[in-house]
Formats: structure tokens, C-alpha cells, sequence
């Protein structure tokens, strides 16, 4: 087996857009993801009888189907229904919806563990529950959220791989399409191999980072 | 549903004229599911007057001060705070609520948030007051339970007498009219009571409305004006500390002092 460094060296334009494109389709993916999962978390909790089980279907739908056959719904079953929608906007929406559902989890799960005396203590002073929302729970709960959304942002990461099947041209079609033309596969699926790992790692430094430096009062110690 | 006579207090002058009323409770009854919580519950509290309420875990203490401010809803009777009647209407609820401070065995402190920004959370929010008046007050508050130079520090960082003394500076900054404490020392070390008791004293005697749920028997003694046994959701006894100790009525709270006080 031979490793040619240069196969790499040569196709370095599009490993590096199909890189941007996989980061930028994340980047934009996770933050609508968890915007969705906090309402979702909310509705759940406080929406009613029908509002909250709309969330619980919504989020126990995209949590049971696997993402390859969801990419494929919206991709290939959509446009039967009349809605066409490009590769690259399928993969934002199947991405986000996915995020959208385990975050809505995540946020649920966070918001129920901060104890219920937070929430009293709130109305005793007599803040209304939005207040409550905003600046007792929320801020707390992002506590409790932090090391499992590093989790899913590295699945989230990880899964937009699967978006190469209907060709978004993120870091796993270009390496296909370099491969079909240099007939490298070692070389090049090492190298995106070496790229996704470089993200999530990344990302897990960068939580690490934020759990300690958005939450003083989880460190801070007693000084007497 | 003989309590509305026991009250000593009351029209001693005999001039007729009953003083305005901070808390009024008449016929309170409360369940959870088919638990009886609270049964026939009478009570008139005036304003200035320090109550300490005691009774067994379970007698139905903690659930009374919590349904004056709300954090219980009753199912049956009245309950008047400042001559307004407690409804489901949420202004309602939140107007009562900004007149009532509430302290809790656990504290409650927003343990994100440093003792200061505890302190003026709710002013800036529901009172609209600026930061800079607000803190002000905060800093007036932290100095009068004599914990200034915690005001920058996190709740974690105190000890449970700190943190407790904390949240009575963070209830007074809403002004408010009457206070509730619900087992304010059960969470604390012996040599740190005193601490909290020392506040909740100096707190009497500047002449706040107090409904206190606690067991410690030397503090009923030297504030209360009143002590209110209860048990299995009801109030058995209600007395003056001298009386309530020395003379007790009832053989249910003759078997309760036997029990705590030794």
C-alpha cells in the first residue's frame, strides 16, 4: 500500500470547500436546531394537552426514524407531493429538524432537573413565569446542557456526512468525487477522516471552554 | 371551628373596632388527591403580629403559609391578604405575592446569580426600580443582616447561615408587608441557627407581620404572640407563648412539647 501525500496536496481546493461547506451547514444547523428544541422543550412542558403532544409525536418521529431515510423523505418523496426542494436546503432542514429534536429533549430533561424551589422562590418574590424562564432557568439549565450538547453537535457533525447522498457538496461527496477521479481512497478518506475529527475535537475543547467560562458560579469556591 | 374565638389579641379594648386584618383565613380546606391536607382552617392575622405555627412533619404547617402566597392553591374557603381576596386571576396573585416575602429551609438562592444581583432580580423586574437605586437598597439590606461583604460572592460561596440571612435581604428588597419562613433553621448547624434566629429577632422587633413555621421553641417564646400548634391538617391549639408552654389545652399538644422540649 502506498500513501501519496500529493493526491492530497493537489485536490486541497475542493477537501477545503467541501470542509467550509460541511462547517458552514452545521454551524447554521445547530443554533436553529436548539432554538426549535427550546420551543419544543416548552411546549411540552407548558403547551397543553395538544400542543404538547404535537411535541412529544414530533420529537419521537424524527428520533425513531434513522437520518438516511429522512434525508430521503424530504429529498425523494417531497417532490411526489409537489415540493421540490434543492439538496442543500433539504440538508439544512433535515439537519436542523434533527438537531431540533434531541436538543428539544436535552432542554426538557435540564429544565426539569433544576429543583422546583428555583421556580418558587421566583414567584414568592413575585416574577411572573417568563421572567422565571429567562433569568432563573434558562441560565441554570445551560449548565445542565453543555456537556450533552457537545454530544450532539458531534453527532450533528457527524451525521451531515450522510447529506453527500443526494449531493450536497460538503467534505464527504468532494472526497468521493476526488476519488473517482484519482482512484485514491486511501489517501483521501484518511484525510477527511483527519478533518472530522479535527472539528468534533474542536468542538469539545470549545465546550470545555464555555462550561467553565459561562458559568463562574460552578467554579468558584469558597473563600471564606 | 371554634379558633376565630381563641384569639387574645383581638378587640382587647372591646372597642368593637377589630384592627385591619394582614392575613385572613376562613374556613380553609385543602386536599391532595384524596389527602385531606388542611381542614377547616380559621385564622386572623393583624398586622404587626408575630405568629409561630408548630406541629408534627405532615400536620399541614408548611402547606398553610404556602397557600398565602400562593405556591399552594386551596380548594375550599378564603384567604384575604391585606383585605384582598386570593383568586385564580394571576394579577391578583402576583399583586399578594409583591406584599409577601417568603423564606425557605433550603434557601433558594439563584445559586448563578452573586448575592447582589439575588438581591435586585426582583425590584428591577417587578417593581421597575433602576439597577443603581436597586443595588442600593440590596447593599442596605446585606448590611442590616450583616452580610455587606458577600454582596459580589455566589450563593455556594457562603455558609447555610449566610446563604439563609442572603434570603431574607433578598425578600425584604420587595418591601414587603408580611413575611412567611418555612423551617428557616431546619437546614442548618446548630451554632449556625443562631445566626438566622438573631435576624429573624431583629426583624420582629422592628415590627413586621412574621407567620413563622419553625420548631425552635426559645425564639416562639421570645417573639411570638401567638403560637399556633397544629396537626393532621388542623389547628389544635392556638395561645399566647406563656400559656401555650406553661398551660397547655389540648393533650395532643401536651404530648408534642413533651416530645420537643427536654
Amino acid at each position: 500500500m502506498q500513501f501519496d501525500v500529493a493526491v492530497i496536496l493537489d485536490n486541497w481546493q475542493p477537501l477545503a470547500d467541501g470542509f467550509a461547506r460541511t462547517i458552514g451547514i452545521c454551524t447554521v444547523s445547530l443554533p436553529i436546531g436548539f432554538i426549535l428544541g427550546v420551543a419544543l422543550a416548552l411546549l411540552r412542558l407548558h403547551g397543553g394537552l395538544v400542543f404538547a403532544t404535537f411535541a412529544a409525536a414530533y420529537v419521537e418521529l424524527l428520533r425513531n426514524i434513522p437520518f438516511l431515510t429522512q434525508v430521503f423523505l424530504l429529498y425523494f418523496v417531497l417532490p411526489e407531493f409537489g415540493l421540490r426542494l434543492s439538496p442543500l436546503v433539504v440538508g439544512f432542514i433535515a439537519l436542523s429538524a434533527y438537531a431540533s429534536a434531541y436538543a428539544a429533549e436535552i432542554v426538557r430533561g435540564a429544565i426539569l432537573s433544576v429543583p422546583a424551589g428555583q421556580t418558587e422562590a421566583g414567584y414568592a418574590l413575585g416574577l411572573g413565569y417568563a421572567t422565571i424562564l429567562r433569568r432563573i432557568l434558562l441560565p441554570q439549565v445551560l449548565g445542565y446542557i453543555l456537556p450533552t450538547s457537545t454530544n450532539l453537535a458531534i453527532g450533528l457533525i457527524k451525521e451531515s456526512a450522510v447529506l453527500s447522498v443526494i449531493t450536497v457538496p460538503e467534505l464527504t461527496y468532494e472526497a468521493q468525487d476526488i476519488i473517482g477521479r484519482t482512484f485514491s481512497p486511501v489517501e483521501i478518506f484518511t484525510i477527511i477522516a483527519l478533518l472530522y475529527w479535527g472539528l468534533t475535537a474542536l468542538v469539545s475543547t470549545l465546550t470545555k471552554w464555555l462550561e467553565i467560562h459561562l458559568q463562574p458560579y460552578l467554579t468558584a469556591r469558597r473563600t471564606g | 371551628m371554634t379558633n376565630l374565638d381563641e384569639f387574645p389579641r383581638e378587640d382587647e379594648a372591646g372597642t368593637g373596632i377589630k384592627p385591619p386584618a394582614a392575613v385572613e383565613i376562613i374556613g380553609l380546606n385543602k386536599w391532595y388527591g384524596a389527602y385531606h391536607a388542611l381542614h377547616d382552617i380559621d385564622l386572623r392575622v393583624v398586622t404587626g403580629e408575630r405568629i409561630v405555627i408548630c406541629g408534627p412533619s405532615g400536620s399541614g404547617k408548611s402547606t398553610l403559609i404556602r397557600c398565602i402566597n400562593r405556591l399552594e392553591r386551596h380548594d375550599q374557603g378564603s384567604i384575604s391578604v391585606g383585605g384582598l381576596e386570593l383568586t385564580d386571576d394571576p394579577k391578583r396573585v402576583q399583586a399578594t405575592r409583591r406584599e409577601i416575602g417568603m423564606v425557605f429551609q433550603n434557601f433558594n438562592l439563584f445559586p448563578h446569580m452573586t448575592i447582589l444581583e439575588n438581591c435586585v432580580v426582583a425590584p428591577m423586574s417587578v417593581k421597575k426600580i433602576a439597577r443603581a437605586q436597586a443595588e442600593e437598597l440590596a447593599r442596605s439590606f446585606l448590611a442590616r443582616v450583616r452580610i455587606p461583604e458577600q454582596a459580589k460572592k455566589y450563593p455556594g460561596q457562603l455558609s447555610g447561615g449566610q446563604q439563609q440571612r442572603a434570603a431574607i435581604a433578598r425578600a425584604l428588597c420587595m418591601s414587603p408587608r408580611i413575611m412567611l419562613f418555612d423551617e428557616p433553621t431546619s437546614a442548618l448547624d446548630p451554632e449556625i441557627i443562631k445566626e438566622v434566629l438573631d435576624t429573624m429577632i431583629a426583624l420582629a422587633n422592628d415590627g413586621m407581620t412574621m407567620l413563622c413555621v419553625t420548631h425552635e421553641m426559645g425564639f416562639a417564646r421570645q417573639i411570638a404572640d401567638r403560637v399556633i400548634f397544629m396537626d393532621h391538617g388542623r389547628i389544635v391549639e392556638t395561645a399566647a407563648p406563656a400559656n401555650f408552654f406553661a398551660n397547655p389545652q389540648q393533650v395532643r399538644t401536651r404530648q408534642f412539647l413533651n416530645q420537643i422540649l427536654r
